[in-house]
């Protein structure tokens, strides 16, 4: 038994379960997320890992025929009862897509576009761009060219642009579908790096086919296989003595 | 559940200042509804005035006479209601018209699917969709001051209005509405299949003849349905070419009224509204909308088989 | 290796060839006609004059302003209407039987002959609702005939917008106005233009349905107001080509030339906007 403690969890879904018509994505899923941890959900692809990480923002939304059962708590509320507005809620829960999707604007605009939405302060807005790309490391490349289009970076640096977007709203919780790629070694190792910079401040989900990189990234890490949770933990331990048979399997390259 | 609340609270409720529920939005979404009701509403209102004279003008005209007379004379007595001259005017316009329409149309689409590359298909493309910019009255005045004159030379019993220029005029006007379609359904036939063509040594014709063609048979089909059905609606060139005088003949030299003409005709005069004259244009307005009805239904029909199969 | 010649593979490609150069002679033929009997006739007094008994002195003055009447207040009704109703069967309807028949209606609307139009404009707008034979009633009825015009050109340009871009702005919490307004329409914008242009060149050479509700054929005055009546370019040359006299004839191709000025250049705008659109789609 682990001690209690005063930490509750910012994030959590309690027998989550998404459904396409008749198809099943993910079952029965329950994992509770905390602050200045860094989660990783890894399984070979079509195991749902994706699915589950776009319904705790209600990104799964927009996907015909889409059923949602069991509960997703965010600080406590449940985020699929009516009285929510999913557009609220995607203001405090981020999201990075698997490939960079900068808006065909300049960089300035990208970062700007939906705090102003958000009615964040007028003066404000330099300062909080300034910041979100200082955080996301990206600042020194292009503090010079903030008013050229964005679609004139690199991968890398657009895939950066998309995590200053997403932090310059001040989420809580940051989900990342698997942010690396679409990107070579150099952007991806960058990318890594402000992972763990950015772990101090957010709840972070990050989805990988990578299992180095959930090695390297996470605290917390959660095997997915055929729309099931295999097991979650510790990354050290799932890693290192993993209790299911299909997780070892996995790891030590027998499928996926 | 106990001990989960968190200490942190985050206001996610809609309200009337929540992104998705504020009034601009409401506002917003209520003014794309009334938009796309005015489009269901311009069908019904057509059925509507259509079927609503339609029932008066029934009420003095039987259906048997409607349907099997043989003379069309509204406007002078002895007056006659048999729409098979109307009809048989028409088909003969948007037969002829298809004639000409259908093979020029089908060769080019294929031609430029299957020969041309690059942007040397996309300006002959855009080239010929111009015919089908050009206004209709502008075929019109080309069938009576040019078309026929220059046919008279070969035909000389060639009446001054005529079905033979109509349709000829007709088939220039659809040319691009065949040749686009059939194009995109040719375009849309997956690069496996003429690849797999190409590799058992199939040479260009060939792949474009025994693969391409046949794959987007229904494609085809379904652009000389909607070409047919532009045909027989087509108004001005027809009325101005081809005469108002309602014959039971496929002679094609001679002057004929297709029903769009009819409805022209009766439209240009001073025809008081309730008369039998007045109803019968919503009658013969209901058999040229059933009619083209039918044809783009089927057209669609035939399209959506071969999307579902490529696309 | 060399190829074998064969009679059937020269057969289908010069078909083709042929099929290509027949439309394009058609073309050209059309356009020389046209020009070399209408460009003597084409002079200031032409544009400035009204029509008249006499054709030395007759004009299209009224029916220039007439055309221009109709094609604003076309624009007023049909752009909003046609925009509106392919955003929303895009972006908000859902995928259900309401959307599909609202489609296929649409289909089927942009099938229906004008002349059809015609009769409903004459039973709405002139009598049920008493405008007349105004430029408002031939406005209204120009409108619903190439309303499914721009509904289909809005619905395609719509959906060519990468679905990256709307998820990208829902991520950062935008509402679904938002995300239409700033992002898929901007986005949309060239091909959404590209198809109104056409509708319009459309309307501007319609005749059949403003003849249906009665557009004047013989105007003498500028039309101050939408109830006035009015004649278009388009009526005005049907109604000289129905006269036997060669003047009118004449007179007739000299109208056209201006008709065909107005629409053509309406076509190659659009096709210029276009192959912009698809340049910078390809460019991504």
């Amino acid at each position: 038994m682990l001690p209690v403690t005063n930490v509750f969890p910012k994030l959590l879904t309690d027998k989550l379960t998404v459904k396409y018509g008749e198809k099943v994505g993910v079952e029965n899923i329950s994992i509770k997320f905390f602050d200045s941890k860094v989660t990783a959900l890894i399984g070979p692809s079509g195991c749902g890992k994706s699915t589950y990480l776009r319904s705790l923002n209600r990104m799964n939304d927009f996907i015909p025929n889409v059923k949602i059962t069991g509960k997703v708590l965010f600080s406590g509320q449940d985020i699929y009862d009516s009285s929510i507005d999913p557009a609220l809620l995607r203001r405090h829960i981020g999201m990075v897509f698997q490939k960079p999707n900068p808006f065909p604007k300049t960089i300035f605009e990208n970062i700007a576009w939906g705090p102003k939405r958000a009615k964040f302060a007028k003066t404000e807005i330099p300062q909080l761009i300034e910041d979100s790309l200082r955080q996301a490391a990206l600042w020194d490349e292009v503090k010079d060219r903030l008013h050229t289009s964005a679609l004139g970076l690199s991968g890398g640096q657009q895939q950066r642009l998309c995590i200053a977007r997403a932090i310059a709203m001040r989420p809580s919780v940051l989900l990342m579908d698997e942010p690396c790629s679409a990107l070579d070694p150099i952007a991806t190792s960058r990318i890594e790096d402000l992972i763990q910079t950015l772990k101090e401040k957010y709840t972070i989900v990050i989805v990988t086919h990578n299992m180095q990189q959930a090695a390297r990234v996470s605290d917390i890490t959660a095997f997915f296989l055929n729309g099931k949770l295999v097991e979650s933990g510790e990354t050290k331990q799932i890693f290192t003595l993993p209790k299911e048979i299909e997780t070892e399997n996995y790891l030590t390259g027998k499928f996926g | 559940m106990k001990g989960l609340e968190n200490t942190q609270s985050f206001a996610l409720k809609r309200s009337l200042s929540s992104p998705s529920n504020s009034l601009s939005e409401n506002i917003f979404k209520g003014l794309l509804y009334v938009a796309t009701s005015v489009s269901v509403v311009t069908t019904i209102g057509i059925v509507v005035v259509l079927l609503s004279e339609a029932i008066q003008f029934f009420k003095e005209i039987s259906f048997v006479e409607f349907f099997t007379g043989t003379q069309w004379t509204p406007l002078i007595e002895p007056k006659h209601f048999g729409i098979l001259p109307l009809v048989c005017g028409t088909l003969l316009v948007g037969v002829g018209a298809s004639l000409i329409a259908v093979p020029v149309g089908v060769a080019s689409a294929l031609f430029l699917s299957e020969y041309v590359r690059g942007s040397l298909r996309t300006i002959l493309k855009s080239t010929l969709e111009v015919l089908a910019g050009i206004p209709t009255v502008v075929y019109g005045y080309l069938a009576i001051t040019f078309v026929t004159p220059q046919l008279q030379q070969f035909i000389p019993n060639l009446e001054v209005f005529n079905a033979l220029s109509a349709a000829i005029v007709v088939g220039i006007m659809i040319i691009p509405t065949i040749s686009s379609v059939s194009q995109d359904a040719f375009e849309a036939v997956p690069r496996e299949l003429r690849d797999a063509a190409y590799g058992l040594g199939g040479r260009k014709h060939q792949v474009a003849m025994t693969v391409v063609f046949p794959a987007a048979l229904s494609g085809f089909v379904a652009s000389v349905i909607l070409g047919f059905s532009r045909a027989i609606g087509e108004t001005m060139a027809v009325t101005l070419a081809a005469g108002s005088t309602p014959k039971l003949s496929f002679n094609p030299l001679q002057s004929i009224q297709t029903m769009t003409s009819y409805i022209v005709q009766v439209s240009l005069g001073d025809t008081p509204a309730g008369t039998i004259e007045y109803r019968s244009i919503f009658v013969v307005g209901l058999t040229l909308f059933s009619m083209t009805l039918i044809s783009n239904l089927i057209a669609q029909w035939f399209s959506r088989r071969f999307q579902e199969r490529y696309l | 290796m060399q190829r074998k010649f064969s009679f059937e593979a020269l057969f289908v490609k010069y078909c083709g060839v042929a099929a290509v150069v027949f439309s394009l002679g058609c073309l050209i033929v059309l356009l020389t006609v046209i020009f070399i009997n209408g460009i003597p006739g084409l002079r200031l007094d032409f544009l400035t004059h009204f029509p008249s008994r006499f054709p030395a002195q007759a004009g299209i003055f009224s029916a220039l302003i007439g055309t221009f009447w109709i094609l604003v207040m076309t624009a007023l009704f049909s752009i909003p209407l046609g925009v509106m109703t392919g955003i929303y069967l895009e972006e908000l309807a859902k995928d259900n039987w309401v959307k599909r028949l609202i489609q296929v209606n649409i289909a089927n609307l942009s099938g229906v002959p004008s002349v059809v139009y015609g009769i409903l404009g004459l039973a709405v707008f002139v009598r049920f609702l008493g405008f007349d034979r105004s430029i408002l009633s031939g406005a209204l009825t120009m409108s619903l005939l190439i309303l499914p015009i721009i509904i289909i050109a809005t619905t395609e340009a719509i959906r060519a917008v990468p679905l990256s871009i709307r998820l990208a702005a829902f991520g950062v919490g935008a509402s679904p106005r938002q995300v239409i307004w700033y992002h898929v329409l901007p986005e949309a914008m060239p091909g959404i233009l590209t198809g109104v242009v056409l509708a319009l060149s459309r309307a501007i050479g319609e005749s059949a349905p403003l003849i249906m509700i009665g557009a004047l054929s013989f105007v003498a005055f500028v039309p101050h107001h939408p109830l006035d009546s009015f004649t278009v370019l388009s009526i005005q040359i049907f109604n000289w080509v129905s006269r036997p006299q060669e003047a009118f004839h004449a007179l007739a191709s000299s109208a056209i030339v201006v008709l065909l000025g107005i629409t053509l250049s309406m076509n190659v705008l659009a096709i210029y906007l276009r192959t912009r659109f698809v340049q910078r789609r390809g460019g991504d």
